[in-house]
Parts: structure tokens; C-alpha cells; sequence
């Protein structure tokens, strides 16, 4: 069975539930009146039958004459079928009445009433044989049921229909009273997937208090206060010491860019230990930058400068601007755009979304980059091709975690890379409103396509 | 759910299966307590030994003249039959063969079937003719018939009288 929702299960429960009890009812109710009409219809035809019997053994006891004629005025009463065994004669009304009809169990002279039901051509009969001592004779009456027959077959008809009502107004109840019963579980789902996508300014009302509702909206709420406080406790600790590490970092760069300047008048190993001393401070810088921001932004204590820029004109000035400042190799832009396009982002952070895309792709790429620009999905899309080795479809979605560093990452590359870079890329994009993903490139190796909202626009 | 089912499923058959059979049938005849029938109606006593009983034969002349006699009760076809055959009054005669055999009589309204087993056999047309009247006329006065069907088993035929008039 397909699992169901459950509001579904609920409803489900309650329809069975009615059905069941429905059932069970109707049951109960066709059971005890068939009985109980049964029954009374038996009693009344036994009464009949003694009234009848008692008619025949006068007649039988003065004048056999009249019995065909008794019996005759007796069918037509009483709507049964009579009939008088005399020994091997058999006398009957005008009804049909066949003495072959009458059991072979009551044939046999007794000195007992006796009555049976049985079903000839789909039609219930009741016999009863009274023996009359007196006159050794017999008297039998057939009566069909066919009329009983209807009015049970009416009864059941009306507690069928009834059990489906009752079971459709059973399902109805309980989706309606399931609706508002699972409506705070729904709002705390929607809540949690808020919380999940990084709003984590929602809360739960508060419920009449004492309630299971109340207890879980104020856990939920609990929890999410000790997410915030964590979160803020982390981003604070990782700005504290990003901020820490970036003067005596500072320091080191600069030593270092001093030591270069006498670079030759190094012994060559010392040179060697300068050129390792210089790549790793680099990263390291990179890497306290990177945190930096993301603690800032994970605290929420960083500024955004929005602007409505041209994306075209935009791009172009970060892929140089990266280029220069990161001594990247020359990197191929190909804008498909068709006149000016405008996006709304702080030009700080994009140029920091290009800078850590390039980077990326040259570090795990075969010096061979693209970029271009294009329209698509109603915004603009600026996708970074690599032909390096790519990154595995399962590792796709986890590349954007920070400090993620998968399977794939030692094969493609060195391991210079601070494990922030795209983790900082997707949360620009995401303040940007836009999003970035991870494909296959045309060139071999990795895709990351950045997709940013067009806005209105117009040039200074 | 599948817990629910079965008893569900149980319960729908329940019904289903009363539907079936609407008014519940007995598997044999039911006895009912003699302690609720009418008193006297199970009496053997009260009835009388004896009813006088018109009886029909022919004379020398070969018509059919009419003898009251009494016979013990219950007055039934067979024992008429019996008394026509063996107790036929000095100076009369009965046409009805001595051997015959009456397996079951039906009366039904003013028509009386006779399951004649055997005694016909051999018997002419004429005598076989004469048997049917005698016996019609004295069915007539005792059980008020007008019409005697003999169905004679043994040759697989059936004949029929209308009773004369009173």
C-alpha cells in the first residue's frame, strides 16, 4: 500500500471506523427485527394453524362432505394453502397444494406440532402439521413467505444504504476534524523548512496553553532560539579570530613581499622556502577572508550596498579586476547577451562571487576557463567552464557545504583550496535572490552556472 | 489498515450472506411444545366411532340404488372403497373389482384424483364404467364431489366421470 498522508490515514480510520461501527449496528438491527418479525409471523400462523385444525377435526368428526369446501373458504381467508391427510386421502382446498410438496419428514403420523421453513422455487414456505388424534387426521398449512421475504429485503436495502451514509459522513467528519487537528503540525513544517532556508526569524504562536500544540510550538520555538544563539556564538568566535589572525597575517605578507624584493640575493633553498612561504600566507589570507565574511554574514552583522548595475559591464570588470589581483591566466568571456541587462547585487560581493568561481576553475581545471553570459529562466545566467576532471553528480549538491572537500577534490587539483570558496559563492547568490548549481561543461570538466533575477535598469 | 480489514471483510460477508437467505430456513422439522397448542386439540377422545355413510350399488336391473350404512370414523375414500368391495348388501352387486388397490386419493375443491395402484387389470370397459359410477356417486354424497378422476398406475391411464345428480 502507498503510504499516505497523515490527514489520509486519519480520514481513513475515521471512514472504517464508521463503516465498522455502522456495520456492526446495522447488523445488530437487521438480525434482532428479522427475529423478532420472524418470529411474531410464525406464532401468528401457528395460531391460524389451530384455529384451522380445530375447524377441520369438527369437520372431519360430522361431515366429511364439507371439508373440500371448509378447507376451500379456509385458503381464501387466510391466504395459506390447507391441506387434511385421512390415512392414503388427501383433501385440499383450491390452492395449490400438492401433497408431494409437504416433506417426507412430515408424512409420518406424529403426535406432535411440528413447523418447518423451507425454500421451494426461491420462495420461503412455512408447514406446520397439527395432528388431530381424534380423527386420525392430520391437518397441514403452507404459507409462503414472499411477503417477509420483501420486507426484509427492504429493511436490509434501507441499513445498507445507511451504513454507506454513515460511512461517507464518517470520512467527512474526520477530514474535517483532521484539518484543523494537523493544521499546527502543518505550520510547523512550513516553519522548519523556513528555518532550513535560513530564516531564522520565524517562530510559532503560542497555543492555549497546557496543550500538545503549546508543548510543541514552544519546543520548536526553544529550539530554534539555541540554533540562533549557536550560530551567533559560532559566527562570533570564527569573526573573533578571522579578525585576530588578519594583522599578523598582514605582517607575515608584507615580510614576505619585503623579502622578495631581495629575492636574489637569496641562497636557493632560501628562495625555494620563500616561494612556499608566500603561496601558503596567500591561502591562508584567502581563507581568513573568506571566513570572515562568512561569519559576518552568518551573524548578520554585513552590510549590503545594492546596486543596479549592467551584468555585461559588471562581469567584465570583476573577471579583470580577479585576474590582476590573483595573477590568473588571461580568461576567455563570451557574452551572448543581446543590449544591457541589469542585476541588482553588492559589487563587492559579485566581484568576490567571480573571484572564488575563477579560482576554482583554474585550480581544478587544465588552464582552460570560459565564461559566459547569457538570458534564461527570466533572469541572467553566467556560467564558469572548466576542463578539468568535473565533479561527480553525488557530490554536486554537497560542493556548496563549507569545508566540503569531496572525493573528487585531491584528483582534481591541489589541495590550496580554504574549503569556503563556493560556500561563499552560494551565499552570496542566495542574498542576490539568484542560485548557483553545479553541471557537466561542454569543455570536459565542471560547470557552475550562476543564475541572477534581471531588474529594471538604466545607464548613468 | 490490514487489521481492519479482515473483520470488515467479515462482517460485509455477514450481511451478504443474510441477504441470501432473508427468512432463516430449519435443516428438519421444529417441534412445538404441546404445553402451547390449544388444550383438547391433541385429545384422542371426543370424536365419534361411527359415521352413517350413503353407499351406492346395483340392483337386478343394473341401477344403482343408495344403502345407508354406518362405518367406523374417520370416514376416508379408502375405507369407502374397502366397504364397496367387501360388504355389498344381499340383492345387490358392486361393479368395483375385489383387488383393487388405492395408493393415495387427492381431493381437491369438487374433484376427487384416485391413485389406483392395481385391481383394474382385466376388467371390461362396460364393468370398468359401472366401478366409476358407483364410485362417483357414493364420493358425491359423502365428500360433495362432482368430478372422479381415476388415474389407474398400473396401465398408466387416466379416466374420468361427472357425478349424476343427487
Amino acid at each position: 500500500m502507498a503510504t499516505r498522508s497523515l490527514r489520509g490515514r486519519l480520514t481513513w480510520t475515521f471512514a472504517v471506523g464508521a463503516a465498522v461501527l455502522s456495520t456492526v449496528f446495522a447488523s445488530l438491527t437487521y438480525f434482532g427485527v428479522r427475529h423478532i418479525i420472524v418470529v411474531s409471523r410464525q406464532a401468528s400462523d401457528l395460531q391460524q394453524a389451530y384455529v384451522n385444525a380445530a375447524l377441520v377435526r369438527s369437520a372431519v368428526a360430522q361431515d366429511s362432505a364439507s371439508l373440500p369446501s371448509l378447507l376451500t373458504s379456509l385458503d381464501a381467508a387466510t391466504t395459506s394453502s390447507s391441506l387434511v391427510q385421512l390415512g392414503s386421502t388427501w383433501i385440499e382446498g383450491t390452492s395449490v397444494a400438492d401433497p408431494t410438496s409437504i416433506p417426507a419428514a412430515f408424512r409420518v403420523a406424529g403426535t406432535e406440532v411440528v413447523r418447518q421453513v423451507v425454500i421451494e422455487h426461491n420462495v420461503p414456505v412455512l408447514i406446520i402439521a397439527v395432528p388431530l388424534p381424534a380423527v386420525r387426521a392430520t391437518y397441514f398449512q403452507r404459507r409462503e413467505l414472499a411477503d417477509l421475504n420483501g420486507t426484509l429485503n427492504r429493511l436490509l436495502g434501507v441499513l445498507a444504504l445507511g451504513t454507506l451514509f454513515t460511512s461517507g459522513l464518517g470520512a467527512y467528519a474526520g477530514r474535517r476534524t483532521t484539518r484543523r487537528a494537523i493544521a499546527p503540525l502543518a505550520d510547523t513544517a512550513q516553519a522548519a523548512r523556513q528555518v532550513a532556508e535560513g530564516d531564522l526569524t520565524v517562530r510559532l504562536p503560542a497555543n492555549a496553553p497546557h496543550s500538545e500544540v503549546a508543548t510543541l510550538s514552544a519546543a520548536f520555538n526553544e529550539m530554534v532560539e539555541q540554533l540562533v544563539l549557536r550560530l551567533e556564538r559560532d559566527a562570533r568566535f570564527a569573526s573573533d579570530v578571522s579578525h585576530e589572525l588578519r594583522s599578523p597575517l598582514t605582517t607575515l605578507a608584507m615580510s614576505a613581499e619585503v623579502l622578495r624584493l631581495h629575492e636574489a640575493e637569496l641562497h636557493p633553498d632560501a628562495r625555494e622556502a620563500l616561494a612556499l612561504l608566500t603561496t601558503d600566507v596567500a591561502t591562508f589570507q584567502s581563507l581568513v577572508e573568506d571566513l570572515l565574511d562568512i561569519a559576518k554574514a552568518d551573524a548578520g552583522t554585513d552590510t549590503m550596498v545594492e546596486e543596479v548595475l549592467p551584468i555585461g559591464e559588471l562581469v567584465t570588470q570583476c573577471v579583470i579586476s580577479a585576474t590582476r589581483r590573483h595573477q590568473l591566466p588571461a580568461t576567455a568571456l563570451d557574452s551572448q547577451l543581446d543590449g544591457e541587462h541589469y542585476v541588482s547585487v553588492d559589487r563587492r560581493r559579485f566581484e568576490r562571487v567571480i573571484t572564488n568561481l575563477l579560482e576554482n576553475a583554474y585550480r581544478y581545471g587544465d588552464d582552460r576557463v570560459v565564461v559566459t553570459l547569457a538570458l534564461g529562466d527570466g533572469g541572467v545566467q553566467l556560467t564558469v567552464d572548466d576542463n578539468g576532471p568535473g565533479i561527480a553528480p553525488a557530490e554536486r549538491e554537497r560542493v556548496f557545504e563549507r569545508f566540503y572537500r569531496g572525493a573528487g577534490a585531491s584528483r582534481r587539483g591541489d589541495a590550496r583550496g580554504t574549503g569556503l570558496g563556493l560556500a561563499l559563492v552560494a551565499e552570496h547568490v542566495s542574498r542576490f535572490a539568484g542560485r548557483v548549481e553545479v553541471a557537466e561543461s561542454p569543455l570536459g570538466g565542471c560547470r557552475m552556472i550562476v543564475w541572477l533575477p534581471a531588474v529594471e535598469g538604466e545607464r548613468e | 489498515m490490514s487489521r481492519l480489514r479482515t473483520p470488515l471483510l467479515g462482517l460485509l460477508a455477514s450481511v451478504l450472506l443474510s441477504a441470501c437467505t432473508l427468512v432463516p430456513t430449519d435443516p428438519s422439522p421444529r417441534s412445538v411444545n404441546s404445553a402451547d397448542v390449544p388444550s383438547g386439540l391433541l385429545n384422542g377422545g371426543g370424536a365419534k366411532k361411527s359415521a352413517t355413510v350413503a353407499f351406492w350399488y346395483f340392483d337386478a336391473e343394473g341401477r344403482l340404488v343408495k344403502r345407508w350404512e354406518r362405518i367406523s370414523t374417520p370416514v376416508t375414500i379408502a375405507a369407502l372403497l374397502t366397504h364397496l368391495t367387501q360388504r355389498v348388501p344381499s340383492g345387490l352387486t358392486t361393479a368395483l373389482p375385489t383387488k383393487i388397490a388405492l395408493t393415495r386419493a387427492v381431493v381437491r375443491g369438487d374433484e376427487v384424483t384416485l391413485f389406483i395402484s392395481a385391481g383394474f387389470r382385466g376388467v371390461d370397459p362396460e364393468t370398468e364404467m359401472a366401478a366409476m359410477r358407483q364410485m362417483v356417486a357414493t364420493l358425491r354424497d359423502t365428500f360433495g364431489i362432482s368430478t372422479l378422476n381415476v388415474n389407474d398406475v398400473e396401465r398408466g391411464r387416466t379416466l374420468f366421470v361427472d357425478a349424476p345428480a343427487p
